[in-house]
């Protein structure tokens, strides 16, 4: 076998909207939106300067939902550009850009090949410098945005050939084979049809499934949400002349996402907080200097500073100083090195023993164990959503905004909500209370939870602000 | 906790009392005003403090004076034993100021102290003093005050347990929904979630002109290929008519040209084919012509050159005799200027030795007699001769010197002597004045005067005689030397320059004497014996004088002269003094009658002047002595003079012989010797002079004369004519003439040389003229042959039909290249069969068609480009559109705005449902442990007839629910059964609050209010809990404790 080298790259998502992000200034929108572009210009960039022989890219290229005109045309100038340096490219379409998406008319550059629908296609790579023959590739597009059928049954090898095959399937492995709509197939399906490569692509997370045959998810090229943390970029495969891989990763983005846990706990006072998360910053700053960043503050803990984030609105005017600094930054076009404070996730509470709470006979223990049980099956929650969420239902967007909630966040949201319960009904104790008799009061309880007297004098506070994005 | 001691100090009506507590129940009983109150202040006041002065129902300050105070012994849980000293501190000091040691005893034996907080903590289990007051140490008017659970302890605590605080829960809902509210409410205007969804709606219509970009893109990429492909089409259509057009747009312009072609070509046709004729023949033939007579006239002219030079040479032949003789003039005109200057130099030389021979024979002649040239050679002017010469002029000069010493010591001598003789003159007139005037005064005396005067006369005879004597004394010796210097003339001529002088110094003297002399009114004839004497001195001297100036005249005469004059004059003298004798003679004869009487006095005067006279002899002979002294000096300096003379005289003889032997002029001076051998050194220089320019002569002589034989020789050979003499200036000129006519002649030689040589030339000329000339001939009759043309005129038209044809095919090729360059065959063909075809008017007609269609054409084509560009514009504005196009992300973050608004409205929303459901589960299915336990307490306490009560959260209602009744206000239950409920609640608040440390209860007489079978009932719950804890119950009433002696069998009755 000849020893080659690809790159293999998924889910450009091109000019895709960024997830979470509410109130951006227009340069910090601007260099945003550009970001899927630089990246793909930085996948162009890698491409020639690791001298792949071609490049592979498995679905979602864009969102065509969104038929983003932009998306379309940049892409065409960057195969323009790889045509350009003799690099093949092999794609196919995927979920959010499947083959019946409105698509710009325009024809493909020589040198770029597009797997349709229905069979997996086949064509033969060959190598840049002397158009050797390297590996045969196949893939399959979606014709439509679901597909339930497990499409990588089709593949299979072209007989007779002893070249490396390359599969390109847009689609989630190990998923539910029941219920899932992109191509679901398993592991086992895909090492049993004897490819050398699986290029996948659909999940934005970045993993090598397997070894041999590589089955590998490379992840976005340029994160777009919270949820897409983490260095993202594309794999350069190296193969030899036994046929094994090597994978090298390279990073493209330009944007960076993280989370970032605050721990209030210890934490005094609004100052020490405050200069907690502008130090946060600050070593995000630090560590992704040429990069521009967007965080999310998870604040967890419990802490007496919980109140001022949860009852003064601590964290909304902190985070509203924070964007504005960078703002600036941003309008001086300094992009390297900004922090974009995406928000504030309050996690935090009071310093209460809540199983203790729970446990105990009182009205907060009843509400907690009420809440409890609800949140513990679906049924529950959506009782108790759709109970307490009645007048949203009403708006066609809120409905419509709703119904796309996950389970997950309802439930962040019913344990937000019992810590702001916690709160608010051991604050409306001590709002009766006078007196420094309290505050004594108060921290004794904290420091000895034994006592009968502190279930009395200081119920369990905590609940979530509304910092819920 | 256990109360095990009260010992009072001082308490109110109270002192010095000690009560011991037990376990379980305690009765206290005892009249009104027994203590039992005031024992139940005491307690509280012991754990929480004395009350202050503020307080003073409270504080129970003793009335007996006593220590207000006392010590409460207690047990704790585990066992420790508390004592509790507490005394109030002075009168007037506040409350605080108690004196207060709390010592704690554990079992196994640690005693500690510890403060009020920690008594408080530990041994009441943090509960508080209003709470113990409410809850453990109740009295009737406390379990009557409802407020009493209000109290904010009370309440956070019935709250938390679900029980009374409900208000708090309530207005927490309430806030959440209105928080709620805030964020979202259904058809609301000014919520932020309002605001939201406004802006969303907008955008989504925003949306929706974005998501058309790309349909619209894709129309325009359609129009767009569009009009490239009839773009195409058309360029297609304008091509072909393009070139129909500029093939008849060329026809027009070529047609003029392809007229002139086809005549041309036809002319061509026309003409006779030629091969082969010679290239550039006409030209050829003529050059070729013109070559051979420019040929033929260059021989000709050649030759007659060439015999002119032939003849010019025979003309003229050279000098046989100049052309020999030639160098050898050369030679001698070379040589000729060194001759003249020779000549030139013999002249000059031969003049130099004429004026050195004059000079030479001056200086002979000045050297003196009978000197020639040998003897001047002979002359050697030694160092020997010079020495000679200057010893004798020493001598001659030391000579001179002493003589002159001499005749300055004589001169000095003479007037000496001249003064003495003045000095004897002076004494002897002044001797004759006194005489004089002797004789005058003194005329009477003459007979004796003539004695005296005789005597005088003798004495003054005398001393004439003497001075005569004197006189020939000093003339004896100057005549000697006289006579004695004549022999030599130098010596002479010194002796008469003696003599100048002496004359000089005597005329001098002889003026000046009687000048002199008649100054000192001398007598007269003294002055003139004086004068006499002076003028023979002077005379002497003049002849002296004479006498050495007339040189050569014998001198030996000299002296007799003198001696002659001497006589004379002594002979004038003594006719002088004879004369005089008689005049002395004739005054004495005169004076002798008046002299008688005057005699006396005349003699006296006489004496005196005779005195006076013997006085003046006296100097007179002093005088006189010394006048014979200087005379003596004078003769012995003569005679040295004369020793000296002779001296001389030997010397001069020496000096003569010396002279003599060099044959030296005689009378040459030793002084004059060095001018002499000067002037002989002169000749001999001058000598040798001569005969250097002597020996110089002869040879430039030997030269002259061989240049003079040599060019004489020339002469005779040249001409003959003259073999013998020729002057000088002839030969020379003839020298000159000669030398003049050969170069003439050299350079008419050079001219001939020149002659032959071009004649050389021209002969070789002529021959190759004559060679070109043939060739030339030959090369015009093959030229001839070739052409084909028998004569020179035949081959002239062949040519130029030649020329003709040539000049034809290349203007058909030019009008062929103008014509048809770029186009190549076939439209060359096109191109012709038009022009064949069509006339001018026809092709001018199709090709205004033609060119119409074309304009038709661009406007189209025009059109459509605008159209493609507009396109292309739409295509650029989309491009844009959609790089700037942010809806879709604005979008978004308007959703995750709404997303988080929702977040929060669902955290609010759900916070308040959960509250309310837990609300509404405490409301209808779950009460309160403490309100379930006071249930079963108030069921017990009133045997079953209420089941339980029940309190409504939020709005703080308790109620009763009878067995038969169903829920009743509290408010209209009897007064009892109110305490009866009260009491319920308050015991299952004491044991649900102090489960870990039971607190002691102390009841002040509640059951006054309850009939028999409820005390008994109440009693025996009181049994029930003293199980677990310490109670103390207070009353005055006997059936109470009683009732509680029978019921509760472990109580102790203690009486107050």
């Amino acid at each position: 076998m000849i020893p080659f080298r690809f790159l293999h790259a998924a889910d450009l998502h091109l000019d895709s909207r960024f997830v979470g992000l509410a109130q951006l200034p227009q340069a910090v929108r601007s260099y945003l939106r550009e970001s899927t572009f630089a990246a793909l210009g930085r996948l162009v960039g890698v491409a020639v300067e690791e001298k792949v022989d071609f490049v592979v890219i498995s679905g979602d290229v864009y969102d065509v939902s969104d038929a983003s005109l932009q998306g379309q045309l940049r892409f065409q100038e960057a195969l323009r550009e790889l045509a350009g340096q003799g690099i093949q490219v092999y794609l196919i379409h995927g979920n959010h850009d499947p083959l019946d998406g409105p698509r710009l008319n325009m024809e493909l550059p020589a040198g770029v090949t597009l797997f349709g629908a229905g069979e997996p296609g086949q064509a033969v790579a060959c190598r840049r410098s002397d158009g050797t023959e390297l590996a045969v590739i196949s893939g399959i597009s979606y014709p439509t945005a679901k597909v339930t059928e497990n499409t990588a049954l089709r593949f299979s090898r072209k007989p007779g050939s002893s070249l490396f095959h390359i599969a390109l399937l847009h689609g989630n492995v190990d998923g539910d084979l029941q219920h899932e709509t992109y191509s679901p197939c398993t592991r086992k399906d895909l090492i049993g049809r004897g490819f050398d490569y699986w290029a996948l692509g659909h999940i934005h997370k970045r993993s090598i499934l397997h070894e041999r045959p590589a089955i590998v998810y490379p992840g976005n090229i340029q994160g777009r949400s919270v949820k897409e943390t983490g260095p993202k970029g594309c794999y350069i495969v190296d193969v030899n002349e036994e046929g094994h891989t090597a994978l090298r990763f390279r990073e493209l983005d330009t944007v960076r996402w993280q989370v970032k846990e605050i721990p209030i706990d210890g934490l005094a006072d609004e100052a020490e907080w405050t200069n907690a998360v502008e130090r946060a910053v600050e070593e995000i700053r630090d560590e992704l200097p040429q990069l521009m960043s967007v965080v999310r503050f998870r604040l967890t803990g419990r802490g007496n500073v919980h109140r001022l984030l949860s009852e003064k609105g601590a964290a909304a005017d902190l985070l509203t100083e924070l964007q504005r600094r960078e703002a600036v930054r941003a309008g001086q076009q300094r992009y390297a090195g900004l922090v974009w404070t995406e928000g504030f996730s309050v996690e935090t509470g009071l310093p209460v023993d809540r199983e203790r709470l729970v446990q105990e006979d009182s009205f907060l223990g009843e509400l907690l164990r009420l809440s409890g049980r609800s949140g513990q099956t679906q049924d529950g929650l959506e009782d108790l959503l759709s109970a307490a969420l009645k007048p949203l239902m009403e708006n066609r967007e809120l409905r419509r905004l709703l119904t796309a909630i996950d389970g997950d966040d309802k439930r962040d949201w019913l344990r937000s909500a019992e810590e702001l319960g916690i709160t608010l009904l051991s604050g409306a104790e001590e709002a009766a209370r006078t007196g420094s008799r309290h505050q004594v009061h108060g921290e004794e309880a904290a420091e000895d939870p034994g006592m009968p007297d502190t279930l009395i004098g200081n119920s369990a506070d905590t609940g979530s602000g509304a910092e819920e994005w | 906790m256990k109360i095990e001691q009260l010992q009072i100090s001082g308490f109110g009506r109270l002192q010095q009392r000690e009560i011991e507590l037990k376990e379980g129940v305690t009765v206290l009983y005892g009249r009104n005003e027994a203590g039992k109150s005031t024992t139940l202040q005491f307690i509280r006041a012991m754990l929480f403090g004395i009350p202050g002065r503020a307080h003073p129902a409270e504080r129970y300050e003793p009335l007996q004076g006593s220590q207000h105070g006392g010590i409460l012994t207690a047990c704790d849980s585990t066992g420790a034993q508390w004592i509790i000293r507490r005394y109030a501190a002075g009168g007037e000091q506040q409350a605080r100021s108690e004196r207060l040691s709390i010592t704690v005893r554990h079992p196994d034996g640690r005693t500690e102290e510890a403060s009020q907080e920690e008594l408080e903590r530990r041994l009441l289990g943090g509960i508080s003093r209003s709470m113990f007051r409410q809850l453990f140490a109740v009295s009737l008017d406390e379990l009557q005050e409802l407020g009493a659970l209000q109290s904010e302890e009370m309440s956070s605590y019935l709250f938390h347990a679900g029980m009374g605080g409900g208000g708090d829960i309530m207005r927490a809902e309430r806030k959440l929904l209105q928080e709620a509210e805030k964020l979202y409410k259904p058809r609301g205007k000014v919520q932020e979630a309002a605001k939201i969804l406004q802006q969303i709606e907008k955008l989504e219509r925003d949306m929706a002109e974005s998501r058309a970009l790309l349909p619209r893109y894709n129309a325009n990429l359609a129009a767009l290929e569009l009009a490239e492909q009839k773009l195409a089409e058309l360029e297609l259509a304008r091509n072909s008519k393009g070139s129909r057009l500029k093939l008849l747009r060329k026809a027009a312009d070529i047609r003029e040209l392809w007229l002139k072609w086809r005549e041309a070509r036809f002319e061509l046709e026309s003409l006779p084919e030629i091969s082969d004729f010679p290239e550039n023949g006409t030209v050829r033939w003529q050059t070729l012509e013109a070559e051979i007579s420019s040929a033929a006239g260059a021989v000709e002219r050649l030759q007659r050159q060439r015999d002119e030079l032939a003849a010019e040479l025979a003309l003229h032949l050279p000098d046989e005799l100049l052309l020999a003789q030639g160098p050898v003039l050369d030679l001698l005109d070379r040589r000729r200027v060194s001759y003249e200057d020779r000549r030139a130099e013999r002249q000059r030389l031969e003049a130099d030795l004429a004026v050195h021979e004059a000079h030479l024979e001056r200086i002979l002649r000045s050297l003196g007699t009978g000197w020639s040239y040998p003897e001047l050679a002979a002359f050697a002017v030694t160092a020997a001769e010079r020495e000679a010469a200057r010893r004798f002029a020493a001598a001659f000069a030391g000579y001179d010197r002493r003589m002159e010493a001499r005749e300055a010591e004589r001169q000095s001598l003479r007037s000496r002597l001249a003064a003495a003789a003045a000095a004897l003159q002076a004494a002897e007139r002044s001797l004759a004045r006194e005489h004089a005037s002797g004789a005058a005064s003194f005329a009477g005396l003459a007979p004796r005067s003539p004695r005296e005067r005789l005597q005088l006369w003798d004495e003054l005879q005398q001393a004439a005689e003497r001075w005569r004597e004197a006189q020939l004394g000093t003339a004896g010796p100057l005549s000697g030397p006289e006579s004695a210097g004549r022999r030599s003339s130098g010596a002479e001529n010194r002796r008469a320059a003696r003599y100048r002088r002496w004359l000089a110094a005597g005329a001098a003297l002889t003026l000046l004497l009687p000048a002199a002399l008649q100054l000192s009114g001398a007598p007269p004839l003294s002055v003139w014996s004086a004068l006499g004497l002076l003028a023979a001195a002077d005379l002497a001297l003049w002849a002296g004088l004479r006498a050495a100036g007339r040189q050569g005249t014998p001198p030996e005469h000299g002296g007799g002269d003198r001696a002659a004059a001497a006589a004379e004059m002594l002979r004038l003298r003594g006719l002088l003094l004879s004369g005089a004798e008689p005049e002395s003679r004739g005054m004495d004869a005169g004076a002798l009658e008046a002299g008688m009487r005057e005699l006396r006095r005349l003699m006296e005067a006489w004496n005196a002047w005779q005195q006076r006279m013997d006085r003046l002899s006296g100097e007179c002979e002093a005088c006189r002595t010394e006048a014979e002294a200087l005379a003596g000096h004078e003769r012995a300096l003569a005679e040295e003079l004369e020793r000296a003379e002779a001296e001389f005289a030997e010397l001069d003889g020496r000096y003569t012989d010396w002279l003599r032997q060099r044959k030296l002029p005689e009378g040459l001076s030793p002084d004059g010797l060095p001018d002499l051998f000067a002037l002989v050194e002169q000749g001999n220089e001058l000598l040798r002079q001569r005969d250097k320019l002597t020996v110089r002569l002869g040879e430039l002589g030997a030269e002259c004369e061989a240049y003079e034989h040599e060019a004489l020789s020339l002469l005779q050979q040249a001409g003959g004519n003259s073999s013998g003499e020729v002057p000088l200036f002839t030969l020379l000129s003839w020298l000159e003439n000669r030398k003049r006519e050969w170069d003439v002649l050299r350079s008419e030689l050079l001219r001939r040389e020149g002659l032959s040589a071009r004649m050389a030339e021209m002969h070789e000329e002529l021959e190759e003229n004559r060679r070109q000339l043939e060739g030339l001939v030959h090369r015009s009759s093959a030229l001839l042959r070739e052409g084909g043309a028998g004569d020179g005129e035949d081959f002239l038209r062949r040519a130029s039909a030649v020329q003709r044809r040539t000049e034809l095919v290349r203007a058909i090729r030019q009008w062929e290249l103008a014509m048809f360059t770029g186009w190549e065959g076939s439209r060359a063909e096109q191109l012709q069969q038009l022009l064949e075809q069509h006339d001018a008017s026809s092709l001018e007609e199709e090709r205004s068609a033609a060119e119409n269609a074309a304009v038709n054409l661009e406007e189209e084509r025009n059109i459509l480009l605008e159209q493609r560009g507009k396109l292309l514009q739409e295509q650029e504005h989309l491009h844009e559109r959609c790089m700037g196009d942010t809806v879709s992300q604005q979008l978004e973050e308007q959703r995750s705005a709404l997303r988080q608004l929702a977040g929060q409205y669902a955290v609010t929303a759900l916070a308040a449902e959960l509250i309310g459901r837990t609300r509404r589960i405490y409301e209808q299915e779950k009460q309160p442990q403490v309100l379930q336990l006071a249930s079963a307490y108030f069921a017990k306490l009133t045997q079953g007839e209420y089941r339980r009560m029940v309190m409504t959260l939020g709005h703080k209602e308790l109620k009763a629910e009878h067995e038969a009744l169903g829920l009743l206000d509290s408010g209209l239950l009897s007064r009892g059964t109110q305490e009866q409920l009260y009491l319920a609640v308050r015991l299952a608040l004491a044991e649900t609050m102090s489960r870990q440390i039971r607190l002691p209860l102390m009841l002040d007489d509640l059951f006054v209010n309850f009939d028999e079978g409820r005390l008994s009932a109440a009693l025996a719950l009181i049994g029930e809990l003293s199980a677990t804890r310490q109670i103390v119950m207070m009353t005055c009433h006997r059936y109470v404790a009683d009732a509680a002696m029978r019921i509760i069998p472990s109580a102790s009755v203690i009486s107050v």
